[in-house]
Formats: C-alpha cells, structure tokens, sequence
C-alpha cells in the first residue's frame, strides 16, 4: 500500500507524458502508419514499417539524425537530442525533421534553434569569432611541436654524427636487434 | 574519525626514514579500518552515520550498498585516501631494505598528497558525521550507479589508476628534491607507472562499458567533460611510459620526463576537481560546494612549486641530447609524444573552451563529440601509424636496406586490410585509413614476435611455443607492451568500424508489429511492470529475429527510483562477435501498453572494444610481471646470445599471418 | 640571475590557468543566457483551460508576461505567490499574465492551483512546441513581452516581484503609440 502511494507521482508523471506521445503519432504523416496500425499480429517477420523505409524517407531519417546529433538536449547535461530520451528532446528531434522535410538545409535547422536556444545548442561550436580558437589552437600547437621536434632532431643528430666519426665503433658485429635484446636481457637479470 | 592527524609521522624527512615507514603502514591500518567501519555501517543501514543516511536505503540489494561506497562525494574520498595509503604502505615496504636517497622523499611527497586526502575527510567531508534523529531509511544511490554490476569494478579500477600515478610522480618529485636526477626515479617506478596505467585503461574501457549498458543512449563515449576527465592523465601517462624509455636508453629527455608525470598528476587533480567542483556540465557532476576551492587550492600548490623546482634545478637538468640518425627508434618516440600531448593539448582545450569563451565574452558554447571526433580521428589515426614504424625503427640507426626487410611485408599487409575493407564494403576513407596502419602494426608485431621467437630459438635450442613462454618472461617488459599495442589495434578499429557503420531506426510500434532494421526484425510483444525491492520498472518485450530466424528476446525497460524523476532507462543489448543490436525503449502507451516506441541500433565490432580492452589488461600485466627468477638466468641467455654466430635476424622474410 | 628570474617565472605560468577554474566555480552553469531579449516573441496558438485557443495576436498592445511552469516543478511553486501578486496588482487590460503549462496534464495544473491560488489564464502546450519556440529548457521560465510583442527579458528560475515589478514597470513606460510600430507573430 506504501509502495503504491510512493509510486503514485511516478505515475502521475507517466499519464501526463502521454498526451505527447499521443500528438506525435497523429502528427506522423508517413504513408504506412494508417495501414500498419490496421495490421493484427503477424506470424512470421515482415516489417509492417516498411512504407517507413522507402528511400526519400530513410533519406531524411538520416538526414534527421544528422543534425540532431549536433543538438545538445537542453534538459540533460551532454548529450544529443538524438541520444536523449527526454521529452523535450524527443520533440526537438521532430522539429528538425519537419523543418527539413519542409525543404530546409541542415544550417537553416541550426540557425533557427540557436536563434531560440542560443549557440550552446551547437554541439561543435561555429567556427567564427573567438571559436576558431578552439579549431586553430590545436594545429598551431601540433605544427610547432613538430617544428621544434625536427629542429632538435638534427641538432642531436648532427651531435651524435660528430660522437660516432670521434671513434666510437658502434655495435660491433652483431645485429642492431640483437645487441637491443641482449641490453634488455641484461638489464632486467 | 580514526583517521585524524595519523599522516603526521608519514611527512617525516629522511633522517627519520624507519618512523616514515612505519607510519606509511600506520597510515594504512587507520585508512583500512575506516574503510571496514564504512562498508559495516552501510551494510548494516546504520543510519546515525552521515554517509549510510544519504546514500543507504533498505530496499538496495546488499552488492550496491557495499559498492555504495564511492557513489557519493565522502566515501569516494575516503576510498581513494584507503588506496593512497595502500600505495604508500607498499611502497614503504618494497623499498624498505632500499638506501636511496629517493625513497624517503617520494614517501614524504606520498605523505603530503595524503594529507591534503586525510585532511578534507576529517573536516569538510568526513562521512561518519553523526545523524540525529536517526533517520528510518535512506534514500538509496544514485540510480545511474546502482544500475548495473560494473559500477564494482569501473570507479575503482579508475581510482587505482588515479592514485598510482601518484607513485611516480612522489619519486619524480623526490627526484627533484634530492637532486638525484639521472634514470633512477624512473626505474624503481617503472612497474608501478604501467601498473597505475593498467588500471586506468581497464577503468577507461570499463567505464565505456558500462555507459554503454547502462545510459542508453547506444554509444559508449561522449567526449563528457568527465570522461575527458580520465582520458587526459592517460594520454600523458602513455606518453610517460614511451618517453622515459628515451631517458632510460639514452639519458635525453630529462625534464621532459618529470614535466610529463607531474603534468600526469596534475591531471588526475583536475579530472577529480572537475568531478566534484560542478565547473562544467557533465552528466556526472555532483556538484558539492566547498570541495572545489579546496581542491583548487592544491592544484594550484603542486603546480606552483612543480614549476618553482622545475627552475631551481633547471642547471642539473640540462642533458644535452645526441642521436644517431634521425630516422630510429628515438626519434619515432619522441614523435609520439609529440602527438600524445597534442592531443591531450586538444582535449583539455576543447573541454576547457566552453568555459574560456564565456570568461572572454560571456557567451555559452558548447563543445561535444562532433569536435572532438573531429580533432581525435586524425591524431588517433597518426599514432596508430607510429605504433607501427616505433617498434620495427631500431635503436639509434638504420639502414635504408634494414628498412626495406622491415617494413615490406607489414606494408604489404597494410594494403591487403584496405583491399580487404573494401571488399567487404568499406568506402569512407578514415576507416579505410584506420584497417591500413591497423594491418601494419600487425604485421610488425608479428614480425617482433617472430623475430624474438627465432632468435630464442637459436640461442637456447628450445621449439617455438616454449620461446614464445621464454621471451613473454625474460623480456617481458617488451612484448607485453607488444600484446598492449595489439590490443590498442583491436580497439582502434573497433572504434573506426562501430563509429563509421552504426545504423540505426527509431520507429513505434504496435503489439504484435515488426520493423526490420539490417539483418535482424524485431517484434514488439508487450509492455509489462514489475514492482522491485529498490525500483519500479517498466519493461518491454520484444522478439528478435536474424535473417528470419527467431534468435531470443530482448527486454529494454525504464526503471523508476523514488530519488530520481527521471527514468533511468536499461536497454537490451544481443550480442555477437560481429555486432550488437542495442534496443532502447524511448516511449510506451501508458494506459494500456498498446504501443511502443523504441530506437534499434545495430553497433558493429562494439565487442571488441571490451575484447581489445582484455587484450590491453592482459599485455599489462605481462609487462609489469616480476622477472622470473627460476629457470636459466637472463645473464647466461645473453652470454649465449653472444657466443652465437652474428646472423641476421631476420633472415628469411617471415610468413605474416594476421 | 637567470635561474633566479625563472623561479619567479615560471609560476607565473599557471597564474591564468588557476584564475579561470576558479572563475569558473563562481558560475552558475545551469543558467543560460538567451538569445530571445530584443526579439519578437514567436507566436503561438494554444489551447485554454477552457477550450478556447489564445493567440499572442490577441493580446497585442498589452504587456504580456508568458510563464512557463508545471505542478511537478518545485521551483513553481516558490514563485507562485509572486505571481498572484503580479496578478493582483495590475490590470488584465493593462498587463496579461499568461501560463504556459509544460509537460504536465491540465488535471494536475488544475490541482495545483486549486490548492495555490490564482486566477489567471493558462495554456496548455502539449507538443511542447511553444516551449522550443522560445528556447525553453526547463521551468520555470518567465518571458516579458512589452506592448510591441518584442521580447524584453527572460528570466530563468523563479522570477522575484522585485524583477516583475521592474520588468513590468519599464514595459509599461513605453508609450503605446511606439508599441504598434512592431509586428507581432513570426513563427517560421
């Protein structure tokens, strides 16, 4: 009886999620849904979805997800509203499926929610203004590491090179390989 | 309680080193017998105890009230000050017969960390508060972390990784200290860095695992700010563990070395800080006040005086670096690392940039996946291909033609996987890319193994298998870091092909309705409820089908805890070595379970993540196994080595098999 | 010398990196700024308690304050006295206080203010579209929409009399000629 009445608000918050639900199964103008809703249990598997499938469709599923990927939900820390099972994310993703069933680029779906939500919706931040930072910082850094790298690369080379003409006689007779084995070998007895 | 003001006799200077030492297993003792009082209390549900009346509660099943212990704030710290003080103890006891001068002040840093840990548990955060009135019940966990078993095994394999870092980096400090600055500090850790590094892998691919059954959301990392979090010191440690083998062989790379560990640390410091101080959205933030100045403050101490030593002994420091050639196996490292810290570089910038932009302007960005699959691919892409070259490069310096023999059949095995993967049907180009190195590196590991084995072979007299169990223990070190980087590849291209071929169908179906999704039909047979001890679930059945045939069902549901308003969804994952099909239930009818809507994602090579991470464990600890001491001592193997004829090694082109 | 100069200087190194952590503890991540202040408010049409559709049309030339809330949220319920006394002081011809109802049933919002109080309208936005259309993250949140439908603030979290009675204040000094100069509607 406890558990009944603790689990009450939890099902109160179920029966009002529904009209949601409810709305987007009318508002799903997919060709198949009238007839598939029709269909009684089939025996073996067929997919009763499958005027879902056809080509255009699958084409803006995927095009949908595209986009939804780069949204983050607004509800949830971190993720998509692709990923997120939240209400709000859930109809945030239809939106963006209409919008671009409507014929709208994937940018004008973008613009139109930060223009609501702000670029924080951007999953991957535009790159203008003080965000090319972010895009610029790194190949900066990978490029003058690389440039130091080499530079002192041939400086020890060059160093090394003098080392070896002063006399050393190098590895002797046996292989590179072996020597570096025998090295190890003896190090770790 | 226990714990209070013992670390004092740990910080002792070196004339003092025996009290140090048994204070280290003082430390210990105290930290072991608060972490037993935690886990009776929380088994027990005392309530009057702070910590068991926040995240206690009758209902949880006895395995997560005693995993409950790091899934809040205190107790997490109260577990890392028990691993910190493990460390120290055996640390303490490894070395206690040692009379370097290293030891004393590495136990004295391991001290001093302890006692910024010790000290926020006996103040701020100390979890055996007591509570009045005594509470009847609690509310229970975090329902994310009392969700599935791995949450035993995630968080702590994280924290051993964590904290052991702190080993290296003790004698890296003392190194600087005492200015005993040559190999030394990085030998006597050697062991205990890939130990640490073992851990935090297997606590990284753990923690993706268990993301991944658990949220839901039918990926396995996302690039959250506390992932990140775990992901930064590991980079650095896996750059530590290449690099110091430069020092070691070669004396070069000094500095670079210490920076590399302490910057290590540092990180650690700054995942937790992340963690707890709520700085950036994360899904795992908890968000508790005092404890992010605190930390801050100690972050802000290590790295002020790091920086301070750094310059203090920057004379003693200067190593002045020569090499052979450029093209070796010197160079190739420190191209690696060159890219290991470009890339933690770039993943501490983009995880950090959200919060820079808006101290420049005040704007809020975000930045997710998309950036950092975009920045990470290529630099991942890169080090895989050095994975391949390192290895193969010989020490010092090569010779066009030694390259050739080298380098052919692993080249040619690069472009049998691209010819391969496009066979199969692959036509992007990373993952193209990906299947290319990946083939190489194979190959050269192979190559390694082989040549290892022949050489063995020769010198001792003995059949393959039994050389492969010899150069596995002599010169385990080696070609445990081979079974590693092997298992690295597996991971690698688990991620270029799961990441790359993923599809997936979100669709609402009717009772008794199928929707197809590739190979498999998946057909939705009911809704149903069950009221649990801890939770009530709602859950869904659905019957899968692969190519036709019924295989099983599947039951994703939504679990609903009383502390939470928030289902906690649990998908429904089929797996096969060569694909998952995940099923989450995104919505249900909730009048009578008419309908519902679920989202099916067919995730190929996702097992061999969690495969390539038992790969990576198992080459770690081949690497950080003790030599064997039994058997033909090394010394005399290496006589016979020299006794032998000088041949070349690799004589006849090895038959590759990948 | 120089070794001197460098222990001063290379800690000075961390100096910015510790000062941004620390700003950033002083933050309150979960408060977003919103793009929306200046701009028209998007139009909606949404369904009443009572079964009539309102539209933002309708209420043109009156300041319009569109909160956003739900009988789960607790933070609703801190503000709600404000609200009744936002209802209070003003007139409804003068001022509109309109609430959004969001992710909640009207069976639960009309328990709820049975058991609160207040008198004044509000919709339902079952598709929760609305609530996107002005960039809606979580409730409460407040819109203050000035004669001209344009958007003057929002606010994020329960709203405190003192920012209503600014907030409404400073909308109703605009004089009402100006306010007709502006469009109402727009949604895309």
């Amino acid at each position: 009886m406890s558990a009944m009445r603790r689990w009450l608000p939890i099902t109160l918050v179920l029966a009002f999620s529904f009209p949601a639900t409810a709305v987007s199964q009318e508002g799903e103008t997919a060709p198949g849904t009238a007839a598939a809703q029709e269909t009684e249990a089939p025996q073996t598997v067929e997919d009763d979805r499958s005027a879902l499938t056809d080509p255009a469709e699958a084409d803006l599923d995927a095009r949908a997800a595209e986009v939804a990927g780069g949204l983050r939900c607004p509800v949830c820390r971190n993720q998509s509203i692709l990923e997120s099972n939240a209400d709000l994310s859930r109809e945030m993703q239809r939106v963006v499926r209409e919008r671009l069933a409507a014929g709208e680029t994937p940018e004008e779906v973008e613009a139109y929610f930060v223009s609501r939500y702000g670029e924080w919706i951007l999953l991957k931040p535009q790159a203008r203004g003080i965000n090319l930072v972010v895009y610029a910082l790194p190949v900066i850094v990978l490029l003058l590491g690389f440039l130091l790298a080499r530079n002192r690369l041939r400086k020890w080379a060059s160093a090394g090179a003098v080392e070896t003409s002063a006399g050393a006689t190098g590895s002797g007779s046996i292989g590179v390989e072996d020597e570096e084995w025998l090295r190890d070998a003896l190090r770790e007895s | 309680m226990t714990v209070t003001g013992i670390a004092g006799g740990f910080t002792r200077r070196p004339g003092l080193i025996r009290i140090a030492r048994y204070g280290a297993y003082f430390v210990f003792a105290a930290m072991s017998t608060a972490f037993i009082t935690m886990e009776i209390a929380l088994l027990t549900h005392d309530f009057s105890v702070s910590y068991v009346a926040r995240v206690g509660s009758l209902e949880t099943p006895p395995y997560y009230t005693a995993i409950s212990l790091w899934s809040s704030l205190e107790g997490s710290i109260l577990f890392w000050g028990l691993i910190l003080s493990a460390y120290g103890a055996l640390v303490a006891f490894v070395n206690r017969k040692s009379e370097s001068r290293l030891v004393p002040f590495a136990g004295g840093v391991m001290g001093f960390v302890g006692l910024f840990f010790y000290g926020l548990l006996t103040t701020q955060l100390n979890p055996f508060g007591e509570v009045f009135p005594v509470p009847a019940n609690g509310p229970g966990p975090n329902p994310l972390l009392q969700n599935h078993p791995l949450m035993g095994l995630h968080p702590p394999m994280l924290y051993f990784g964590f904290v052991g870092l702190t080993v290296p980096f003790a004698f890296a400090i003392g190194a600087l200290l005492s200015g005993k600055l040559d190999e030394e500090w990085i030998r006597s850790t050697r062991r205990w860095t890939v130990a640490a590094w073992a851990f935090l892998s297997v606590g990284i691919v753990a923690g993706a695992w268990w993301s991944y059954e658990v949220l839901g959301w039918g990926g396995y990392w996302a690039w959250d700010p506390v992932e990140n979090a775990s992901f930064l010191p590991w980079l650095t440690a896996t750059a530590f563990l290449h690099s110091v083998m430069v020092q070691e062989r070669r004396g070069m790379l000094k500095t670079w070395n210490l920076t590399l560990i302490i910057a290590t640390f540092l990180l650690t410091l700054f995942g937790t800080f992340l963690t707890r101080s709520g700085i950036l959205d994360s899904v795992h933030a908890f968000t508790e006040g005092i404890i992010g100045p605190l930390f801050l403050a100690f972050i802000a101490l290590v790295m002020i005086t790091w920086l301070d030593i750094i310059a203090w002994r920057s004379d003693r420091l200067h190593a002045p670096g020569t090499l052979d050639a450029v093209v070796s196996r010197e160079s190739s490292f420190i191209l690696n690392n060159l890219l290991f810290v470009a890339f933690t570089f770039t993943v501490l910038l983009g995880t950090t940039f959200p919060l820079m932009v808006e101290a420049v302007n005040g704007n809020r960005v975000s930045v997710g996946p998309p950036y950092f699959n975009m920045v990470s691919v290529p630099i991942g892409v890169m080090l895989l291909f050095l994975m391949g070259v390192g290895p193969a490069l010989p020490w010092r310096r090569t010779t066009p033609e030694k390259m050739k023999k080298a380098f052919l059949v692993p080249v040619v095995v690069g472009l049998a996987s691209v010819l391969l993967g496009f066979v199969v049907g692959s036509r992007s180009i990373w993952p193209l890319i990906t299947f290319a190195f990946a083939g190489f590196v194979m190959a050269t590991i192979t190559q390694e193994f082989q040549k290892g084995i022949a050489a063995r072979r020769r010198i001792a007299g003995v059949s393959a298998p039994v050389a492969l169990r010899q150069i596995l223990t002599i010169n385990n070190r080696r070609y445990g870091g081979y079974v590693v980087h092997a298992g690295i590849v597996v991971i690698i291209v688990a991620l270029a092909i799961s990441g790359t071929y993923r599809f997936e169908r979100e669709v609402t179906l009717q009772r008794g309705e199928s929707m197809l999704l590739g190979d498999y039909g998946v057909r939705f047979d009911e809704i149903w409820a069950e009221q649990q001890v801890q939770r009530f679930v709602v859950g869904s059945t659905f019957t899968v089908f692969h190519r036709g045939n019924e295989v099983g069902t599947l039951k994703p549901s939504m679990n609903y805890y009383p502390n939470s308003q928030q289902p906690i969804g649990t998908p429904a994952v089929r797996s096969t070595l060569k694909e998952d099909l995940y099923l989450t239930l995104m919505a249900f009818d909730q009048e009578d379970g008419r309908h519902a809507t679920i989202r099916a994602i067919v995730n190929p090579a996702v097992p061999w993540l969690w495969i390539g991470g038992m790969i990576v464990a198992l080459g770690a600890i081949l690497a950080v196994m003790p030599q064997r001491s039994s058997g033909r001592p090394a010394v005399s193997v290496a006589e016979i080595a020299l006794s032998e004829e000088p041949a070349e090694l690799a004589e006849e082109p090895p038959a590759v098999t990948v | 010398m120089k070794k001197k100069q460098l222990r001063w200087l290379l800690p000075l190194v961390a100096l910015p990196i510790l000062w941004l952590l620390y700003w950033g503890m002083g933050r309150d991540t979960y408060v977003l700024p919103s793009p929306m202040a200046g701009l028209e408010a998007p139009e909606f049409h949404l369904v009443g308690f009572d079964g009539d559709t309102l539209s933002l049309a309708d209420l043109r030339g009156r300041v319009v304050i569109l909160n956003f809330w739900a009988s789960w949220c607790i933070p609703c319920r801190t503000e709600h006295p404000v609200l009744v006394q936002t209802e209070r002081t003003w007139d409804d011809s003068e001022v509109v206080l309109l609430g959004v109802v969001y992710q909640d049933s009207r069976a639960n919002a009309e328990r709820f203010l049975a058991q609160y109080g207040g008198e004044w309208t509000h919709v339902l936005d079952p598709s929760q579209r609305t609530a996107i259309d002005y960039g809606v993250y979580g409730v409460p949140e407040t819109f203050f929409i000035g004669r001209d439908g344009h958007i003057s603030h929002k606010k994020v979290g329960p709203v405190t009399w003192d920012l209503v009675r600014y907030q409404v204040d400073s909308l109703l000094a605009v004089p009402v000629s100006s306010a007709n100069t502006g469009s109402v509607g727009g949604t895309p």
